[in-house]
């Protein structure tokens, strides 16, 4: 009987979760004392002391109102986009998803780009509109309802069938692709700019509003997921065989689809579009503690944020007073690492 | 036109001793440190005599700088941090300056966010002169500015006195593979144009810059086509442009070889010194008596 | 149906609370229609507790579409029940610890441990990490792979993934006390030998404690090795029913196979050898 070894370097994960806490600390402390700017470490950490008040104001207006707003956002976008990156890798049983699979981006993208190019003049008169924020709603808007649409076309009175809804998904993609060609034809060059800066993503603009919402989607998103962990494992055996352990896989599915959905809209109206987290951090996941849903849903959320925060940190202060959007950051860091991931997949299956 | 420019000249005297009472800020005027977020911004600091003020400016100023100056990247997409970590005392920008909470933040640090009208007349022009001086204390460079601007304006007005029928000038934008853009309404080369004296016949069907068949343009008849210096350079000379353009064969600047050349620098960050400039020279040759 | 009287190689009845009677599922009226083709065609079936029912029959005959119908992964017309309870009446939750179908092909693309996959099966019994690795543990040594369990799943073979899959069906049955069924779709089609023997011994020492065991097989002689009852079944409706030496005639094989075959007795055993003209 043929057999091939395999290098197991799996860690317990009552190892990898402390360690990976202890990382998180360590990185959102680089995070408030890292920046364009230069303030000393001890300067910045007093900075966050609400009773310490002899310090410079601009110090702590940089510290407490630009660099610890950042960071917390980073930690909540980066965890959410791993984490339904994970469940959308268990749910189409496949490694190669990522969150945008179900049409979120691309709806998204094509509802920013209507805030922007019809509403941007429209601010100029009225910056009220801006300041609710026409983009985010819109964004979140178009992915909801590009979700829904996926949704809907791959679902019948059989239930859902993953692979119908994975190909409509390409297709919204295509057609909200073609739409963006013709807002960016009829829209002048400003309107071009900032919509493509947007779908390069930015955590520049936290607000303490937009912090809580991320927060408190997180932790509804983890509670949720997490309950479906066991769920979620025989759901990768296939399922019929899921639903033989009684799984009820049609609610399963598609509860999994509007949390997913739902993430990922909200996401996208915070900071734009971040790709590459989703795909690539439950990848680490696996590899560092196992398939295991049970292991690898909070893995996925904890390695998500510390690798957002660390994007953040790099676009701020590599080209300085440049600032990177941090969709490149994740780009660049995601890429090469994902490429790797497939020569390895190659050469175990040759 | 004399009495306007002294109006506003009064005004911003005004407006200048209240600046001064209400932004009396510990730092003194000559070592004032400003970020420029605009290429109109930066020319006309230059053509002040302030650039010394100048610490930092946008992605559009890299060709209008001399020198190596930090480039604050983009001017909708400002971080707050790094502009704060220059040390600034000002920056000034359009209106289209973002994003907010970056304005908002420079505030509350102690920036002040300056905006000058970003307008394509010339007495928009005149008016941000007046602003960007008072903000860099150069009112009275500012007057001798205005003077010449106003001076070049009357010089083609006359000019143009002595000529009978306007031609009609068409600025295309050339790229390789793609159909070629025209200059529509609201664009600075349509300001120029006009300016200049002659008339674009593309601005009563298309806004902005966009593209057009080949059709349209022979349609619209001009008498002479208008390139930026880059454009030409890329393609060479007129001949090269009707190969390129076979149908603009069909047209007076075809059948005449009228072809027109305008400084690219001209053309970005609005109506600015060198458009003056740019328009005083095109009307001379437009205009060839 | 009938049922003639049981070869002497069987094990005795451990469980004498055991009806071998007692039905365990009872399908009435089957009629399933796929591809313009009619794989069941008003079908009824009683499979019993304590026995192992084989389904034979040729390509395409309905004996897979049968199992998936039973199962509940096809949808067909018609009454199924399974311990006198209308199937839709059972929680899906209930069920599963009650059914146990082992497919013939899986696709897990994920680098699960083997002992994990059968891990998997404790799923619908709600019991702690401890009791579970207790069951599995036993399950593993069962079928014989108790040396692969920290082996990496996708890099077993094909008949090594089969039998971690028995071992997770047993798991998921483990506490199906007297109420369990077990359904096998073409178990020993990746096996070797020794394995496929080993499975359906495995199976059989289930049936003899009490559990219905539905196999699909397509080796004639397995079939009459190890069946307590051979249904075979063709053009949708049931062909043969009985013992092996009941339900394995010449004639009946000939037509449903369309080759002609001799009927042997094995020489240690009590059953019918199918050999092939």
């Amino acid at each position: 009987m043929q057999s091939r070894r395999m290098q197991l370097q799996r860690l317990p994960i009552e190892t990898l979760l402390p360690l990976g806490i202890g990382l998180l600390f360590f990185a959102i402390t680089s995070s408030i004392v890292i920046g364009p700017m230069d303030i000393s470490f001890i300067d910045s950490i007093k900075a966050l002391i609400p009773w310490e008040t002899d310090l410079p104001a601009h110090i702590q207006l940089v510290v407490n109102q630009i660099r610890l707003p950042r960071t917390l956002l980073a930690i909540a976008i980066g965890a959410i986009l791993a984490l339904c990156g994970a469940v959308m890798q268990g749910l189409f049983r496949n490694p190669l998803a990522d969150p945008g699979i179900i049409g979120v981006s691309g709806g998204a993208a094509l509802g920013a780009a209507i805030a922007v190019v019809f509403f941007a003049p429209l601010v100029v008169n009225y910056p009220l509109i801006l300041t609710l924020g026409t983009v985010p709603v819109f964004a979140f808007i178009g992915g909801a309802l590009s979700t829904f649409f996926v949704y809907y076309l791959g679902t019948d009175k059989n239930g859902t069938s993953v692979t119908i809804m994975l190909l409509a998904g390409v297709a919204i993609g295509a057609l909200s692709g073609a739409a963006l060609g013709f807002m960016n034809f009829i829209a002048d060059d400003q309107a071009l700019r900032d919509l493509s800066l947007w779908s390069m993503g930015s955590l520049a603009g936290a607000t303490w509003p937009g912090i809580t919402l991320a927060f408190t989607t997180l932790a509804v998103l983890l509670w949720l997921f997490c309950r479906d962990a066991n769920a979620l494992n025989a759901f990768l055996l296939g399922e019929a065989e899921a639903k033989h352990m009684g799984v009820n896989v049609q609610m399963l599915k598609r509860r999994l689809i509007l949390l997913c959905a739902a993430g990922v809209g909200v996401t996208v109206s915070l900071t734009g579009i971040i790709g590459f987290v989703g795909l690539v951090i439950p990848h680490l996941g696996r590899m560092l503690s196992g398939p295991n849903h049970k292991t690898l849903l909070p893995m996925s959320a904890l390695l998500g944020a510390l690798i957002l925060l660390i994007a953040d940190m790099i676009a701020r202060v590599v080209l300085a007073p440049l600032e990177l959007p941090v969709g490149i950051v994740t780009a660049i860091l995601g890429a090469p690492f994902f490429i790797l991931l497939l020569v390895k997949q190659k050469g175990r299956m040759s | 036109m004399e009495k306007n420019i002294n109006k506003t000249m009064n005004t911003m005297k005004l407006a200048v001793l209240a600046s001064a009472l209400i932004f009396s800020s510990s730092s003194s005027w000559a070592s004032e440190r400003i970020i420029s977020a605009g290429a109109a911004i930066t020319e006309i600091i230059y053509a002040l005599n302030a650039e010394s003020q100048l610490v930092a400016v946008d992605l559009t100023s890299k060709t209008l700088v001399k020198g190596a100056y930090p480039l604050v990247g983009y001017h909708r997409q400002l971080s707050a941090e790094s502009l704060m970590s220059l040390t600034p005392d000002r920056i000034i920008g359009s209106n289209e300056m973002g994003p907010i909470s970056t304005l908002k933040l420079l505030k509350q640090g102690g920036v002040d966010v300056d905006v000058v009208n970003s307008g394509e007349t010339v007495k928009d022009l005149l008016e941000r002169i007046d602003e960007v001086a008072a903000l860099t204390n150069k009112t009275p460079a500012a007057a001798s500015l205005k003077a010449e601007i106003s001076k070049k304006v009357d010089a083609i007005q006359t000019h143009l006195l002595t000529q009978s029928t306007p031609k009609k000038v068409l600025f295309l934008m050339i790229h390789d593979g793609r159909p070629a853009n025209v200059a529509g309404r609201n664009t600075t080369a349509d300001t120029v144009i006009r300016l200049a004296g002659a008339i674009n016949p593309a601005a009563s069907t298309v806004e902005a810059y966009k593209p057009i068949s080949a059709e349209a343009m022979v349609q619209m008849q001009p008498d002479i086509i208008l390139l930026s210096g880059r454009t030409l350079s890329s393609i060479g000379t007129i001949d090269d442009l009707l190969k390129k353009m076979p149908l603009l064969a069909a047209t007076p600047a075809g059948k005449n070889k009228a072809l027109a050349t305008i400084d690219g620098t001209a053309l970005i960050g609005g109506l600015g010194l060198k458009s003056i400039d740019e328009a005083e020279r095109l009307n001379k040759v437009f205009y060839q008596d | 149906m009938t049922f003639g009287p049981q070869p002497n190689s069987l094990k005795p009845l451990i469980n004498n609370q055991v009806d071998k009677n007692k039905v365990a599922i009872r399908a009435q009226g089957l009629n399933l229609i796929l591809g313009g083709k009619t794989l069941l065609d008003n079908f009824d079936i009683d499979i019993h507790a304590g026995e192992v029912t084989a389904l034979l029959g040729p390509n395409g005959a309905g004996k897979s579409s049968l199992l998936k119908v039973l199962c509940g992964e096809i949808e067909a017309t018609g009454n199924i029940a399974f311990f006198g309870q209308n199937r839709n009446q059972w929680s899906a939750k209930n069920l599963a610890k009650h059914l146990g179908v082992l497919p013939q092909h899986s696709t897990l693309n994920f680098a699960f441990l083997a002992h994990e996959v059968v891990e998997l099966g404790g799923l619908p019994l709600e019991l702690s990490n401890i009791q579970t690795q207790q069951i599995t543990q036993e399950k593993m040594s069962l079928v014989d792979i108790c040396d692969l369990g920290h082996r990496l799943y996708p890099s077993l073979s094909g008949g090594e993934k089969q039998r971690v899959h028995f071992a997770r069906i047993l798991t998921q049955l483990s506490q199906a006390g007297e109420q369990c069924v077990l359904m096998l779709d073409e178990p020993t089609s990746a096996l070797d030998l020794a394995h496929q023997h080993k499975t359906l011994q495995v199976a059989k020492e289930l049936a003899s404690n009490g559990a219905a065991v539905i196999i699909v097989l397509h080796d004639l002689n397995l079939a009459a090795q190890y069946a307590d009852r051979l249904v075979i079944v063709n053009h949708g409706l049931i062909q043969a029913d009985g013992t092996p030496w009941q339900a394995l005639q010449p004639d009946i094989i000939e037509r449903v196979y369309g080759w002609p075959v001799y009927i042997s007795s094995h020489p240690t055993g009590d059953f019918p050898v199918i050999l092939s003209h």
